[in-house]
């Protein structure tokens, strides 16, 4: 997880949270936190950190946690992804509805705002792979490719990690690489 | 096992005529579990780290059904869990998050505990999803996370009783996409059912679980504790 934030990027964070809205900041579950952070406030770019992948326990369908990072001043928004290994890829938010069940919703447009990060983690936002067409095995690299409103393509690739080892949020090695 | 071809139709409860009553059951039973979420604040003083999940004091019953075993043997409940450390959650092998999550944390943990009180419960996951969650696919599924993790299925009348008997939400299956995809919506509460008494005193949310949490609880509930 990140580094405890300031005062300061705390109350930023909040603000982020207010903004955003339900979209990206999860019901205290912790869950599509936005946050600001130093680091991409700086970048200019839009940028996907420490994506990975859980080595699936149902080799179709599998889980993708990673940080979207919007280093820009400009508000974006998520509009798809796709990768060459699954027949369908979807943007979900898993929350847990007054029943006390699992639901996950489609994030058709998730809103990624301005110098501000998304993270992806488990029981809160996933890019869910259906349909995957190999087997994935440990340490495979799993081709990403998201589309934003205003980044357009950026490219990313996933690495496929031990059960349980995903989503500890901009450690792993997958990311983000040039076009 | 037979497996009802209803149970593909879109967005639909699994055992409605029992579901219905299930949900207002549960309903009222919300009220009235236990004098609910008494989760311990305090941060770790000495030996007593903070619980993990919910507490009832008063106690669930182990749902009284006979699953299927991975097997295709039959799977009394009550009888085969008796007098252990039993862990029991509903989900479905094509669940892509909570699922997977709590299984792998619960394996991770155990691999953490090592030996000793705490490092062997009964893990149950009982396949709600009649249609693909097979004994053939449970054995699979969970042999790629823990080997020693038990899979349960069953008639649908049979999975939606011992769901409504833990007064889970009822479970609804989604409508399939054009790739014949579909969600099924569960309650993702793992119960903890203590050796001592056989009633489940703790409970966890799904999604919210980690290894650290289950480290801790394990040898803890292991010894029939749960506050
Ligand atoms: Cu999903």
């Amino acid at each position: 997880m990140t580094p405890s934030p300031r005062p300061l990027l705390v109350a930023l964070a909040l603000a982020a949270c207010v903004l955003v809205g339900t979209a990206a900041c999860g019901s205290g579950d912790g869950a599509g936190t936005a946050a600001a952070q130093g680091g991409e406030v700086a970048s200019g770019r839009v940028t996907v950190d420490g994506a990975t992948i859980d080595w699936p326990a149902n080799p179709r369908v599998a889980a993708v946690r990673m940080v979207v990072r919007n280093g820009t001043g400009t508000p974006d928004v998520l509009r798809s992804v796709s990768s060459p290994v699954a027949e369908t890829v979807t943007v979900h938010r898993t929350d847990t509805d007054a029943q006390g069940r699992s639901v996950m919703t489609e994030q058709a447009e998730l809103a990624i705002p301005a110098r501000s990060s998304v993270t992806f983690e488990p029981g809160g936002l996933h890019v869910m792979l259906t349909g995957i067409t190999r087997d994935l095995e440990v340490g495979d690299d799993v081709e990403l490719t998201l589309t934003f409103e205003h980044a357009g393509v950026v490219d990313a690739t996933a690495e496929v990690v031990e059960p349980g080892a995903s989503g500890t949020g901009g450690d792993g090695s997958g990311g983000t690489h040039d076009h | 096992m037979t497996t009802d071809p209803d149970a593909l139709t879109r967005r639909r409860f699994l055992g409605a005529s029992v579901a219905a009553s299930g949900l207002a059951i549960a309903g009222l039973a919300g009220c009235s579990f236990g004098p609910s979420s008494t989760k311990d604040p305090s941060i770790e003083t000495g030996e007593q780290k903070p619980w993990g999940g919910e507490v009832d004091e008063q106690g669930l019953a182990k749902p009284d059904v006979t699953f299927t075993d991975m097997n295709g043997e039959p799977f009394p409940f009550v009888e085969k869990t008796k007098g252990k450390l039993a862990l029991l959650f509903f989900g479905y092998t094509n669940c892509p998050d909570v699922c997977p999550v709590t299984l792998s944390s619960l394996n991770r943990a155990l691999d953490q505990i090592g030996n000793g009180p705490g490092s062997d419960p009964m893990v149950l996951f009982v396949g709600v999803d009649i249609a693909r969650d097979t004994p053939e696919q449970l054995q699979t599924y969970l042999g790629r996370i823990n080997p020693t993790f038990l899979g349960l299925t069953g008639t649908e009348k049979v999975i939606a009783e011992a769901n409504r008997q833990v007064f889970n939400g009822p479970i609804a299956i989604e409508e399939p996409d054009e790739n014949g995809e579909y969600a099924v919506i569960h309650s993702s509460k793992v119960f903890a059912y203590s050796p001592t008494d056989d009633l489940a005193h703790r409970y966890y949310p799904g999604s919210d679980v980690r290894p650290q949490t289950w480290v801790q609880d394990l040898p803890r509930l292991a010894k029939g504790r749960y506050t």
